[in-house]
């Protein structure tokens, strides 16, 4: 899939650059991730994180292949990659997507040329209805969260009932992942925790959900998939 | 953005819906310039280049 950069006026750059300059997150960690973001975007799919979400959205996609939905909100939708390829295979699925880094939506909007309902705003305050979407996706965005229970309150408020929530993140096995977690705060790019299978189950089960299955991805990520229950 | 997604923007705040739209600059597809209103709110979310900012105002 190739980034389209063309027809970008210096007008818009200007505007885009205004924008993101402007702090209105309510955490430190979303502002981290807010100002990294914006400054990786152009280059984001050739760089290691951007590599690393690949992987993620490969495995989410063979899990999606498995489900039948109408609608799909991506949280943490960064360059577009997911929508992307889904609206590859399926142009009926509604397709949305957040991030809360303006030059990210502004890469993906260029990438899937209007095939995406995309906006800039906060996990933690989604701008869409109650019940909206079948399926939410979060890839390599879930452990930038500063309030993860806020914002699985959040993707349970816009999901169907018995909606599908996959998240899809990094992971190690114990004390590896102990380790990155105490080097988090040092890296500032807006990281808050790497969490285990365990607490991720938990956090789940206590925000409503249910069905939750778990599996390891490779050396260095994990899927989840749950379900809404009403 | 395209006007027809009207029908499931909720507030980000309050999650009131439907939100207002004024467009100012629009193509046969889609918004280009304009606002989102919240009228409980009243909050106005821009949409610049197409792409609606949805970020609360900072509190």
């Amino acid at each position: 899939m190739q980034v389209r950069t063309a027809n970008r006026s210096a007008a818009s750059e200007g505007r885009e650059a205004a924008r993101s300059a402007v702090p209105r997150s309510d955490d430190p960690h979303k502002e981290r991730s807010k100002s990294y973001f914006d400054k990786l975007a152009e280059r984001y799919d050739l760089s290691y994180a951007g590599r690393h979400s690949a992987h993620l959205v490969e495995v989410v996609l063979t899990w999606l292949s498995q489900e039948s939905f109408d609608s799909l909100l991506d949280v943490g939708c960064g360059t577009g990659n997911l929508l992307a390829a889904i609206s590859e295979t399926d142009e009926t699925v509604r397709l949305s997507g957040i991030d809360i880094s303006l030059g990210m939506v502004s890469t993906a909007k260029r990438r899937l040329d209007g095939m995406a309902d995309l906006r800039v705003g906060d996990s933690e305050k989604l701008p869409w209805a109650e019940g909206a979407f079948d399926v939410v996706v979060t890839t390599d965005s879930f452990h930038h969260y500063p309030r993860p229970a806020r914002v699985l309150s959040e993707i349970k408020r816009v999901l169907k009932s018995k909606g599908l929530l996959i998240i899809a993140d990094p992971w190690w096995p114990t004390p590896i992942r102990q380790l990155v977690n105490l080097s988090l705060p040092f890296v500032r790019r807006g990281d808050v925790r790497v969490y285990s299978e365990k607490a991720i189950q938990k956090m789940l089960a206590q925000s409503g959900f249910s069905v939750i299955r778990w599996e390891r991805v490779g050396y260095s990520g994990y899927i989840v998939t749950a379900s809404a229950t009403q | 953005m395209k006007k027809k997604l009207m029908d499931i923007l909720a507030c980000p705040v309050c999650k009131h819906h439907p939100l207002e739209l004024t467009v100012k600059k629009e193509d046969e597809r889609e918004v280009l310039e304009g606002t989102i209103r919240c009228p409980k709110c009243s909050v106005d979310y821009p949409i610049e280049d197409g792409i609606p900012d949805m970020l609360p105002p900072e509190k």
